[in-house]
């Protein structure tokens, strides 16, 4: 018995001395996070909400972001986020396309991160996202739209060299905040099979709102002129009166 | 008879003296109506910023952060034109510089004082056409307590200073200032394009026999405009280059915004986004606009006529426009005060029109909000409530005709 207890504790250490050698321990002591996404509000400008949990991890020279890449029919105004900064709302950025008004169709990719200092192992990161109009389509229904996963990144001026450095380019001014940031593997908590619908125009009445539109402008447009004539002829008649 | 003319006399020393005492206290009391209307807006920007905080829609006008932006690129050297949708002229962001050294709010104060000054000029021009004092005192406090106008400016609209300088350039006309008026009609023209379209009536109203060659009045009031004009776009394109041509002016006239807007042609436009129009469909849609507005400056082209023709003209403008936003509203109301006593329209009636203008507006804003705010696909509903607004517009403006007696 006691043979095999001492064998046991000698086959224990050579393991634990491997795994050290080999750097294997800090991936059991890494940071264990989760993430799970929320989307506040309807319609065309919602507000996207990412509750970061670093778990076991805290450390508040420390930063957390955000960042994914955006569906072509929905964007961030650069000038709201810069606005949002000045008034020390979040810390968020962009890059990418920055015309609000183009059509979904002719717009260009947009990555957004969203950086905060993890003061706490509970983190919200918020950032207001709009949505872009679509060209009408022959059937009408709305288009549905669903958000990519984000990757999660972690930066502190200490060496995390648990986690690898990302490669992921990070926007200003997150990218100024800390000079490495990390790739943080998290469990995903979903965002509730969450669906962003958006309406379009019907093509199949085309026609009949064209000519509708412009026979009722036009007849008003006429029925005006008419008037501006009848006014002037009183006004002639009026003065040959006078006179 | 000595004696007499000497009583009589004093008898008019008397009354003069008595005028001279009444009229100062009738100018104080339309001052002392302006500094309450002045407070009234003050307390209105002191409460939008609390708006903005705690309430989803904010009440701080979007063009005004975004005229602020262009000013914090000017403060920094740079051009108003890298803030992105930027499409004014540069001076209207160096004149919110201070919102960027001082407070976040002096343009809305500024916005407010030109709100005063309109008000103040509306008065000036209905005395130079000989109405009562009273009357010039009535119309111009319509304005000082209209609340659309009190909102409008307070939530930091620069349309307040676009329509000061329509009016300015009408007292001008008025009082025979040609190359003044032409000058500051080409301000107003740098400043925003729409009254460009008050430049026709505004030359006939000038015309006496001619009719092809202009006469030596419409001759000053063209060469200082045109002057105007190209000083201050020369200006501008000095500081700022072909931006400024791209953004303020060529931007204006190509504009293609077939986002949901208050224009009864957003949806047959929206449908036909991305593709080439016909010239068909173009025709159809400018045509009856352009005709509409010739025949208004034809009629209404003489001395007593010219503030109503430029009050039409707006309406029609912001009526047959492709786009349309509440802000456009502001460039005819500004013009009733100064038509109203011509109106002779009974109280039943001009309380209908403002009724089922406020309705046909609500209905339409209540389709947007569904669609916007809500997520629902209300395109259909906005498209009838714009073709119904569209409709009660032209009603309200037949009336208005009608009811035009001089």
């Amino acid at each position: 018995m006691s043979i095999n207890k001492i064998n046991s504790r000698v086959f224990m250490k050579i393991i634990f001395y491997l795994c050290f050698s080999f750097n294997l321990i800090p991936m059991i002591i890494a940071i264990r996070a989760s993430v799970k996404s929320e989307i506040k509000g309807d319609g065309f400008h919602r507000l996207l909400n990412y509750h970061v949990n670093t778990g076991n991890f805290q450390n508040k020279s420390c930063h957390v972001a955000v960042y994914l890449q955006l569906p072509l029919s929905l964007y961030v105004n650069v000038d709201e986020l810069a606005d949002r900064r000045r008034l020390y709302k979040s810390s968020s950025c962009s890059d990418g396309e920055v015309d609000v008004e183009v059509f979904a169709e002719n717009a260009r990719n947009q990555n957004i991160t969203i950086c905060s200092r993890l003061t706490s192992s509970k983190k919200t990161l918020i950032i207001p996202v709009h949505q872009r109009y679509h060209l009408a389509s022959r059937s009408g229904e709305f288009i549905n739209i669903t958000l990519p996963q984000p990757k999660l990144l972690i930066g502190c001026p200490d060496r995390l060299k648990e986690h690898r450095v990302s490669t992921t380019v990070i926007c200003w001014p997150c990218s100024e905040y800390v000079k490495k940031w990390r790739d943080i593997y998290y469990r995903w908590e979903g965002d509730n099979n969450f669906i962003w619908q958006i309406p379009v125009g019907n093509t199949s009445q085309k026609f009949q709102v064209t000519c509708i539109t412009l026979f009722v402008t036009s007849l008003c447009a006429a029925y005006v002129l008419w008037i501006i004539y009848k006014s002037y002829k009183i006004s002639k008649d009026k003065q040959s009166k006078d006179d | 008879m000595k004696r007499n003319f000497e009583a009589a006399a004093k008898a008019n020393n008397k009354q003069a003296m008595k005028r001279r005492s009444v009229q100062p206290s009738k100018k104080l009391s339309l001052q002392l109506h302006c500094v309450i209307a002045f407070i009234t807006r003050l307390l209105l920007v002191t409460y939008s910023n609390y708006h903005d905080k705690y309430f989803n829609v904010p009440y701080t006008d979007v063009d005004y952060k975004v005229y602020t932006d262009a000013a914090r690129y000017i403060t920094k050297r740079g051009s108003p034109y890298e803030r992105h949708t930027y499409r004014y002229t540069p001076l209207l962001a160096l004149l919110m510089t201070p919102n960027v050294y001082l407070h976040q709010d002096c343009g809305k104060v500024f916005f407010s004082v030109i709100d005063i000054l309109v008000a103040k000029i509306m008065r000036k021009i209905l005395l130079c056409q000989k109405f009562k004092q009273q009357t010039a005192n009535l119309c111009a406090l319509l304005w000082l307590y209209n609340p659309l106008a009190m909102v409008i400016s307070t939530r930091g609209n620069a349309d307040s200073l676009a329509v000061y300088l329509v009016l300015w350039t009408l007292y001008l006309l008025q009082n025979d200032q040609l190359i003044m008026a032409g000058m500051v009609h080409a301000l107003s023209i740098h400043f925003r394009l729409y009254p460009l379209a008050f430049s026709l009536v505004m030359y006939l109203y000038l015309g006496e026999r001619n009719l092809l060659l202009p006469n030596r009045r419409q001759m000053k009031l063209i060469i200082s405009c045109l002057l105007g004009l190209f000083d201050l776009t020369a200006l501008s394109y000095a500081l700022y280059g072909k931006k400024f041509l791209d953004e303020s002016l060529i931007y204006h006239l190509v504009r293609k915004d077939v986002r949901h807007n208050f224009s009864v042609y957003f949806y047959m436009l929206y449908l036909s986004a991305g593709e080439d129009h016909s010239i068909l469909q173009k025709i159809f849609t400018f045509l009856p606009q352009v005709c509409i507005l010739l025949a208004l400056a034809m009629r209404y082209s003489s001395k007593e006529n010219l503030p109503f023709a430029l009050f039409t003209q707006a309406i029609t403008m912001v009526t047959f426009n492709p786009v349309m936003t509440s802000q456009y509203f502001f460039w005819f109301l500004s013009l009733l005060p100064i038509c109203l006593p011509h109106l002779k329209m009974s109280l039943t009636r001009t309380i209908a029109l403002v009724v089922s203008w406020i309705f046909s507006q609500s209905l339409w804003l209540f389709t947007a909000y569904l669609l916007e705010f809500m997520g629902m696909n209300t395109f259909d509903y906005i498209w009838l409530a714009g073709i119904f607004f569209f409709t009660v517009n032209i009603k309200i403006l037949v009336d208005l005709i009608n009811c035009y007696k001089l």
